[in-house]
């Protein structure tokens, strides 16, 4: 029913948006509502055929009894006893059953990682590429992965000395430095204790 | 024309063309030895790097990593029964038992060698189609390719399977995600929220990488860790396999041929060639004793027609700007980044680059057969690297590639947003190829239907190439449908007609 369930939102935040996007082209010149009518109108009539075949749907998973499967199989006691009927119940569950991973566990997996997504974004939004993922890498690798100190620690500095090496040095396209550093004016923070060695390596 | 094609071949070695082909294949090996991450994935986080450079390195650096995945993703189809990509799947049935019976590295061989052969008759098929598509093109007119957008669309649609009406959804939402920006008549907001940033339009690297590579991380860290949980042992017995390749050329050429023919089909996944493919190595075999339980025919018949079908995809992508599968798709979405627009003005003008690409299929293979025969062992040993070990670096260049598309922080939120869409997508089976084609060939299919309305007012659909391609697409969509109803109203009638005797 889940499965269901989440097909008639989706189907009706599309109607929904569908008819914001045709509604929103009416005031503009023809050639700008053009494509937005042309395609937005039949994908619209689509979205409402999906909507009212998710529901359909809905409303036949509904009638749960027809929904269950009962399996009765003639079946004989091993010690020879009376025999008797094996009933089975098949209760279909909207969703495949997973390669032998604990739904709980999937979700739980599901949910930190797409919380390390999140973090990542305003990691890179808030101290820029170098530094972001150098926290990040290292962050995910001890806290998430429990990978070492030694492990955490050299692929946070591999992967902000590529993009050092790569994108600064090799490219000459300066990464942003995040909006911290941006709102106080500074430059990058790796910048204040990369930048004299730099200088001295490179003689500067 | 054969001077474009000597051109193209010299343009393949030189620099830095060649060693970005290698940095490509050297990604691609990655990529499809590790079960997680596809090829569209991949191809996917992979965008970003391309806006530096000049088309042909473009493609090199694409193409040596596209043409390498179905090959090396035999190898876990063969050590561990796992498939790398999901065309090597087929491989495992036959190489998995020859590994267990201590015959990887014949198998191995075997699946190289095969990809090879593949892989240059796919390729030469693409430099042959050139001079017959060419003339039909050119023929073509805006109401045309307006009509080839719609069925490349269709095509992926169809590939939905029994969601299709969500498939023709989803390419009709990312045709709408297109129209997000200044629009390209009179300049006016469309569907831009007043935010600057938007203007150009959502930034097609960072909804690609949204879609495919975000779910892609958050499918590797669910399903755990490595794929090999033991060491391999030495792989012997690979110059056999090499040699089983020739024994049995003819289920390799025609095998080859029969990637080569679903290749050229659009929606016709590579999937489903090997398939078939397997099958037609089984149905043409005398002895078919051996077949499940570690057959080398078994191994040669997948490997070939997996290869051939990278060159054949190329051809309606190129031509018609109708890439039949998720990868293709996103290799159009290169096109587009790189300023080529598919069809006539590419096949006339940059007849080079295509032949480029011709060469850079064979040449990648031939590199991927030496690489992976001299470092066989070695590249078993990728299968140890743990999942986590290789998120942190993914997510940095997901959102790397959101940012560099634009060059501003918004994308990082777009590229999440689609992250958030292609997870749902995935969880609730709705298809994410139609969205990008969607989203990818958007400003073309609003070009052409502009021009086509300017000039023809509705006419246009009357014009018999346009009302062929609509019935195309119409029939790709319905026609299992109608099928399926006939054989099941059928069925119905004669369990009636059966009632009514009894």
């Amino acid at each position: 029913m889940s499965r269901t369930r989440n097909d008639i939102l989706i189907s009706a935040f599309l109607v929904l948006l569908l008819v914001w996007v045709v509604w929103e082209a009416r005031s503009w010149p023809y050639r700008t509502r053009l494509f937005p009518w042309a395609i937005g109108f039949p994908v619209l009539a689509l979205a409402m055929i999906q909507f009212g075949l998710a529901c359909w749907k809905a409303i036949r998973e509904r009638s749960y009894v027809d929904a269950v499967h009962i399996h009765a199989e003639p079946v004989e006691q091993a010690d020879g006893g009376r025999s008797g009927h094996q009933v089975r119940l098949e209760v279909p569950t909207g969703k495949e059953a997973g390669a032998g991973l604990d739904p709980k566990l999937e979700r739980q997996r599901t949910i930190s990682i797409s919380a390390w997504t999140l973090a990542f974004a305003l990691g890179f939004w808030l101290f820029g590429f170098k530094v972001g993922s150098l926290l990040l890498s290292l962050g995910f690798l001890r806290l998430q992965a429990h990978e070492s100190w030694k492990m955490s620690v050299s692929y946070g500095l591999g992967i902000y000395l590529f993009f050092l090496v790569a994108f600064e040095l090799a490219l000459g396209a300066p990464l942003p430095p995040g909006v911290i550093a941006t709102s106080l004016g500074l430059q990058s923070f790796d910048w204040y204790l990369v930048s004299p060695i730099l200088n001295i390596i490179l003689g500067r | 024309m054969l001077e474009a094609f000597v051109s193209g071949l010299l343009d393949v070695f030189a620099y830095p063309t060649f060693l970005l082909m290698l940095l490509g294949i050297a990604v691609g090996f990655v990529v499809g030895i590790l079960p997680g991450i596809g090829s569209p994935g991949a191809m996917a986080i992979m965008l970003p790097f391309i806006f530096a450079m000049k088309p042909v390195e473009a493609f090199a650096f694409l193409l040596g990593m596209y043409a390498v995945t179905a090959t090396t993703g035999d190898i876990t189809s063969i050590l561990f029964g796992v498939p790398g990509e999901v065309v090597s799947a087929a491989t495992i049935i036959d190489g998995h038992p020859m590994a267990k019976h201590g015959e990887a590295g014949r198998a191995l061989g075997a699946a190289l060698m095969s990809s090879l052969v593949g892989a240059i008759i796919g390729a030469f098929t693409l430099a042959a189609a050139i001079p017959v598509v060419t003339p039909l093109v050119l023929s073509f007119k805006s109401p045309e390719f307006l009509a080839l957008g719609l069925l490349g669309i269709a095509f992926l649609a169809a590939l939905s399977g029994e969601n299709k009406l969500k498939g023709v959804l989803a390419g009709g939402m990312g045709l709408v995600l297109a129209m997000v920006g200044l629009d390209p008549q009179e300049n006016i907001e469309r569907y831009t929220f007043g935010l600057v940033g938007l203007w150009e339009g959502v930034g097609l690297v960072a909804a690609l990488v949204g879609l495919f590579a975000i779910p892609e991380i958050v499918d590797l860290w669910v399903k755990g860790t490595s794929i090999a949980e033991t060491q391999v042992g030495k792989l012997g017995g690979v110059w056999q396999g090499i040699k089983d390749t020739f024994i049995h050329l003819g289920i390799t050429f025609r095998c080859s041929m029969i990637g080569t023919f679903f290749g050229l089909v659009p929606g016709v996944s590579g999937a489903l060639s090997q398939w078939v493919s397997y099958g037609h190595a089984v149905q043409s075999a005398s002895d078919k004793s051996r077949f499940g339980k570690g057959d080398v025919r078994g191994v040669l018949g997948p490997g070939a027609a997996n290869n051939s079908g990278v060159g054949a995809a190329m051809i309606p992508t190129i031509a018609f700007g109708v890439p039949g599968s998720a990868t293709t798709a996103i290799l159009l979405g290169a096109f587009m980044i790189q300023g080529l627009q598919p069809g006539p003005k590419i096949l006339t003008e940059k007849l080079s680059l295509i032949f480029s690409m011709v060469w850079l299929i064979v040449v990648s293979n031939i590199i991927t057969v030496i690489m992976c025969l001299i470092f066989l062992n070695q590249l078993a040993k990728i299968t140890l690297i743990r999942g986590s070990l290789l998120i942190p670096a993914l997510l940095t260049l997901v959102f790397l590639g959101g940012y560099a598309d634009t060059n501003s922080y918004l994308a990082l939120a777009i590229t999440l947003a689609f992250g958030v869409v292609g997870l749902v997508m995935v969880q609730q089976g709705w298809p994410r190829p139609p969205m990008v084609l969607g989203l990818v060939l958007g400003p073309l299919i609003e070009r052409n239907l502009f021009i086509s309305y300017e000039v023809y007012r509705f006419g246009f659909l009357l014009r018999p190439i346009v009302l062929v391609i609509l019935v195309i697409a119409i029939a790709v969509l319905f026609l299992p449908n109608i099928q399926e109803w006939t054989a099941r109203r059928n069925a119905l009638r004669e369990e009636a007609v059966v009632a009514n005797e009894e």
